[in-house]
């Protein structure tokens, strides 16, 4: 690798050597047509960086709208009898369960309102950001 | 709020400010001719001895600095940008790599003549192929720019040998004031010898 120190070193005398130039030196040096190339070159990355951040804009926005958001609920309690309210099967499983599962029942009910509870929190804290 | 946080909060973990997209955007267009025309002639200057053409690292270099917003609101933004070309350009030879990963370039590796130590992960015999390779069409390069110059020669064999100050002014024969004035003839002798869309790159 001490070819790549040597050009590192090269690299090094002509960046200090054009940083150490007196404007009119530097000038002098330049010419209209380099001083336009660079500010072309300027307002073209200007505009990629802005295409790319609109694509990461519109990224997080679909991914945000896939999200699955409770139903209107203040509380996991409420958001679970909304659930059960809207979806038939759901309900069906559920009184089912509670039928036969006795106290694993009541664990997982209390576990899924904990878990919309939250859900519903995380949303929340979300909007108000 | 479901947009990325592009632009809440610019500042990283220590507290220490860096300028938004805006501000970059802003503080970019503001400089003056005399700004510009360094940024050309570093580039020109890098670019050339980095297999590298003088926009091509001129504009990753601004994307990087508008795009990343890592500069610190404290340092100055024209050597920011400068020091972005310089890891480019410093970087340049993983872009060889990944062209031949991807295919469109052919690198022959030498039988292993024991340099290498093959249990090194660090350093893979084609990764030093690559860099031996590149690097060495580089310093060709320089070579050839500065080839009917004996005291440029000289300043770069110096170089080389990480000689400074007044060994590399006993090398050259001169003084201090001779050894600044042969650094700065070969620094504009290089950010000439690489006009936009010459070859820099090697054809096969």
């Amino acid at each position: 690798m001490e070819d790549k120190k040597n050009l590192d070193r090269l690299h090094d005398v002509v960046i200090e050597e054009f940083l150490a130039m007196s404007p009119e030196e530097v000038m002098e040096f330049t010419t209209q047509e380099d001083l336009d190339s660079v500010k072309s070159n300027l307002e073209d990355a200007i505009a990629q960086v802005g295409r790319a951040r609109l694509a990461r804009a519109k990224a997080a926005a679909a991914t945000d709208a896939r999200r699955p958001r409770p139903v209107g609920s203040t509380g996991g309690g409420d958001a679970l009898r909304a659930a059960r309210a809207n979806d038939a099967d759901f309900d069906k499983k559920l009184t089912l369960a509670a039928r036969k599962g006795g106290a694993s029942y009541e664990a997982d009910r209390v576990g899924i309102e904990e878990d919309l509870d939250e859900l519903r929190r995380w949303h929340e804290d979300e909007d108000s950001v | 709020m479901i947009a990325e946080d592009d632009d809440q909060d610019p500042d990283d973990e220590r507290g220490c400010r860096k300028y938004t997209f805006e501000e970059v955007v802003e503080g970019l267009r503001s400089l003056g001719a005399p700004q510009f025309a360094i940024l050309n002639g570093v580039s020109r200057g890098l670019a050339g001895t980095a297999g590298m053409e003088p926009d091509e690292l001129m504009n990753e270099a601004f994307v990087r600095v508008i795009d990343a917003r890592t500069c610190p609101v404290d340092v100055d933004m024209v050597g920011f940008c400068i020091m972005t070309m310089k890891s480019i350009a410093s970087t340049a030879h993983r872009k060889r790599k990944k062209e031949v990963a991807e295919g469109t370039k052919h690198v022959p590796i030498a039988a292993n003549d024991g340099a290498l130590d093959p249990a090194d992960d660090a350093v893979s015999p084609e990764n030093e192929a690559l860099s031996r390779i590149f690097h060495g069409e580089c310093l060709a390069r320089v070579d050839a720019a500065i080839s009917d110059d004996e005291e440029l020669q000289l300043l770069v064999m110096g170089l080389c040998d990480n000689l400074i100050g007044k060994k590399l002014e006993e090398l050259l024969g001169t003084n201090t004031k001779g050894l600044a004035a042969a650094r700065k003839r070969l620094a504009k002798r290089l950010a000439k010898a690489f006009p936009a869309g010459s070859p820099v790159r090697s054809k096969d």
